[in-house]
């Protein structure tokens, strides 16, 4: 069964196409939507436990998380930022919000080692205590609005909501150790309610939203305790968290290539099941159907101002519209959806094919959703010595093709590089010939490094036709680490991310895409090829939904207020 | 001041790449010496920093070999140059042959060949592994699958030992009873005054340090963020745009 299922698997070739990668939307396998249906399934109790803000928000907060496995606090500080200070970049050194996610309880003495250091992110350390740390900044266009609408009386207008999507923007979350923090190791074995990757991280900023919803209720109430209201439930679900995402991403995932391997290969293993062996019934097809406009209507009301995804959207938004006419012409007919997936490849845009993927599995979760418990994955970079170099030569020819195909020698095709700044050590991407650091470039383009080590094998195995692996490093040892990972990537059945990361062209908005998409954010607004704003939590449920039942929250759609 | 694993790891990484190192060399050292600072061997603490050059990138010397003996001349480089190849060689020759015997000479910070052997022995070898410094005589023998070794040091009373490079023998194989005898010799001579270290003390030393973060000297740990710097570029206006947002 296993074997046959994995040949109807999608070809590496096909599926580790960046462009493709570029345009994975989120699924009910990401891991905003884990934790969310973790959290919900499992009760676990929230409570403010401190809230003690001025009239303006600021101040500290702490709320108290309880599992059936462990207690958390969530530690946030909130102070004045003026407008000339607030800046979405790594480089910043000052926040509106800044916050930890810490175990068990935080009591008085480590508040305040808490208090120094935390406001400082980078520049200040924390202990191994903490898990997960982060800062926010206020949305400019929304936060003032929608506190003088609550201080006079009324709910802010759903469609100034919608523009934005969220009160605060989060511009980093940092886990695994950075600061001082818990290693991943020790979240992973110690934190059962956090095992999942990023899911602490995820976690912070699902505490984030909530204290945001908190914040400006307290706020109207302070400053106009005879005419405030409440925000409406139904808004505060609308509200999302902001999330600004910048180069940083995209060199994580190359150097973790074996876990997003496994992501990959997870998603893929659960589209596998659903398009070849789900049985259709008529109400399958109907939930299907109702998912298809709710993503019309969902990508109709995303706003952004990059004329390629502009154009992405209004392409998915007509082809989406095809979808429905190709079932109508169906008359709901098909025997796997296999059909639809394979029409779509050869039809529609990989935007359009990878949001039917994503609606295919939402409406199957009893056989997509336990895969969530196996995208963790323990790195195990590991040279196999005794492979002949014959052996390692077939293997770069088999599996690096993508990498061989290229002419390196064209600078066109080689002449970006990624460096680290002085400044905080961001990662960056400069040019041959206009920017300075190219000797001190990152080792991210495998393809190339691929290629050089084959060059140097083909030479090899000229004079040494018989020979191994570990004879071939102790010749050219400089080689080491290229060698392992080949022979490590190549145990995986999804490898590399099949592009060429130092071409003039390259699109590092295709990496952070891929890697916020299996986060599970929506509403992508790239602000430039380099960085990418986009909204996390749109439509969850709130902590005081938590114990009741609640709705599907996969592409969220402005709530019809007209209802209330 | 504590650390974490991972900010040792990439701390370390980055130190080594900053001295010239290779990327398999540099990804090598930051795992060996935070495992064996981990593990409670304090490599850290007396690994020089910044960290020196490579050995002029020579490609390591295949002494002798044979089917199951092989001596690599590590030409004075660190561990971190040849230490993993050495261990990856005895685990090649062991498949093949059942036994090896693989010595790595003249080569610095010995201790941080455990880290290697570590890979090893989870893959299901039993090894021994001996070597000399100026602290004295050093041996360590993993399980078939363990990561942890029994590790012993015997003190040397005398300054004999003046040379900052060791020889590194490593004996390896899959089948047991063929180490049992340099084991159970250890075990027979009671007057010798070891210093002895089981694999369950390292293994909990480890988990203490992933539990609380690894302590460091707040100084050390500064020097090893500015041995950094020849691998960073100046920040300007311009730079500023290759990141996103200005």
């Amino acid at each position: 069964m296993i074997t046959t299922l994995s040949k109807k698997m999608r070809p590496e070739s096909e599926v580790m196409n960046l462009e493709r990668l570029g345009s994975l939307h989120s699924s009910t396998l990401s891991f905003m939507r884990t934790l969310v249906r973790r959290m919900m399934k499992e009760e676990w109790n929230i409570e403010r436990r401190l809230f003690d803000l001025n009239k303006d928000g600021y101040g500290t907060a702490i709320y108290e998380i309880e599992t059936s496995n462990a207690k958390f606090s969530f530690v946030l500080f909130s102070n004045h930022l003026s407008d000339e200070e607030r800046n979405d970049r790594v480089i910043a050194t000052s926040w509106d919000l800044t916050m930890a996610l810490c175990e068990g309880s935080v009591d008085d003495a480590w508040l305040e080692s808490l208090r120094s250091n935390v406001p400082r992110q980078e520049a200040g350390r924390v202990d191994a205590r903490v898990i997960s740390l982060s800062r926010a900044n206020r949305s400019s266009r929304l936060f003032q609005y929608v506190l003088d609408e609550l201080c006079a009386g009324r709910q802010p207008d759903v469609e100034r909501i919608a523009e934005v999507g969220y009160l605060y923007r989060t511009t980093a979350v940092y886990g695994s150790g950075k600061l001082g923090m818990a290693d991943w190791n020790k979240v992973q074995a110690k934190f059962k309610d956090f095992n999942r990757p990023f899911a602490a991280e995820m976690f912070i900023c699902f505490l984030l939203r909530q204290f945001s919803l908190d914040q400006i209720d307290h706020i109207a109430k302070y400053r106009s305790p005879e005419s405030a209201v409440s925000l409406n439930v139904r808004l505060k679900r609308f509200f999302g968290i902001g999330n600004s995402t910048g180069l940083g991403m995209a060199p994580y995932l190359v150097n973790h290539g074996e876990l997003l391997s496994q992501w990959i290969e997870m998603r893929e293993t659960a589209l596998a099941q659903v398009l070849h062996k789900a049985t259709i019934t008529t109400w399958r097809v109907g939930l299907f159907r109702d998912l298809v406009q709710r993503a019309i209507t969902h990508f109709g009301e995303s706003n952004t101002s990059d004329e390629e995804q502009i154009e992405r959207n209004h392409r998915l938004i007509i082809e989406l519209d095809e979808t429905n006419q190709w079932f109508n012409n169906r008359k709901n007919k098909l025997d796997t959806w296999g059909e639809l997936s394979e029409h779509a490849r050869k039809n529609w845009s990989f935007e359009t094919q990878e949001l039917l993927h994503s609606i295919c599995m939402d409406i199957y979760p009893e056989i997509v959703n336990d895969l969530e418990n196996n995208y963790t994955v323990i790195p195990n970079v590991e040279l196999e010595p005794e492979m002949t170099t014959l052996e390692l030569r077939q293997l770069i020819e088999d599996r690096y093709d993508w990498a061989l195909a290229i002419d390196f020698s064209d600078p066109t095709r080689s002449d970006a590089f990624w460096y680290r700044s002085e400044e905080k050590l961001e990662p960056r991407l400069g040019f041959v010939g206009a920017d300075p650091g190219v000797e001190k470039q990152m080792p991210l383009p495998i393809g190339r490094r691929v290629r050089e080590c084959y060059d140097t094998l083909c030479e090899d195995l000229s004079r040494e036709a018989d020979s191994d692996v570990i004879h071939f490093l102790l010749r050219h040892p400089k080689l080491k680490s290229i060698v392992r990972r080949i022979q490590t990537m190549c145990r995986h059945k999804y490898a590399e991310i099949r592009a060429n990361l130092a071409d003039r062209n390259v699109r590092p908005m295709d990496l952070l895409r891929c890697k916020l998409a299996f986060f599970g954010v929506c509403k992508f607004d790239p602000r430039s090829k380099l960085w990418v704003r986009n909204t996390m939590y749109q439509g969850a449920p709130l902590i005081d939904d938590i114990g009741d039942t609640y709705d599907s929250w996969f592409l969220p759609l402005k709530p019809n207020m007209s209802e209330v | 001041m504590k650390v974490s694993r991972n900010e040792m790891i990439a701390a370390l990484s980055r130190a080594f790449e900053g001295s010239g190192h290779n990327i398999g060399d540099y990804e090598d050292a930051a795992h060996s010496v935070t495992w064996s600072h981990m593990v409670g061997l304090s490599s850290f603490d007396n690994i020089e920093i910044p960290p020196p050059s490579p050995k002029g990138g020579a490609t390591p010397r295949l002494v002798f070999e044979n089917n199951s003996t092989a001596i690599i001349d590590a030409g004075g480089a660190d561990v971190c140059e040849h230490g993993s190849l050495a261990a990856q060689l005895a685990y090649s020759k062991s498949q093949k042959d059942d036994f090896a015997i693989v010595q790595l000479t003249n080569c610095r910070y010995p201790s941080l060949i455990l880290y290697c052997l570590s890979l090893v022995a989870l893959r299901g070898l039993y090894i021994s592994v001996y070597w000399q410094d100026s602290f004295g005589s050093h041996g360590a023998s993993f399980e078939s699958g363990e990561a942890f070794p029994s590790y012993w040091l015997v003190c040397s009373d005398t300054e004999k030992m003046h040379s900052i490079v060791s020889t590194i023998t490593i004996t390896c194989t899959r089948i047991p009873s063929l180490l049992a005898d340099a084991v159970a010799r250890q075990v027979e001579h009671p007057e010798i005054e070891r210093k002895e270290f089981s694999a369950a003390q390292l293994s909990a030393n480890y988990s203490q340090s992933l539990e609380h973060g690894i302590s460091v000297s707040e100084e050390h740990w500064q020097s090893l963020n500015a041995a950094a710097w020849p691998i960073l570029v100046p920040s300007d206006q311009l730079s500023r745009t290759g990141a996103g947002p200005g």
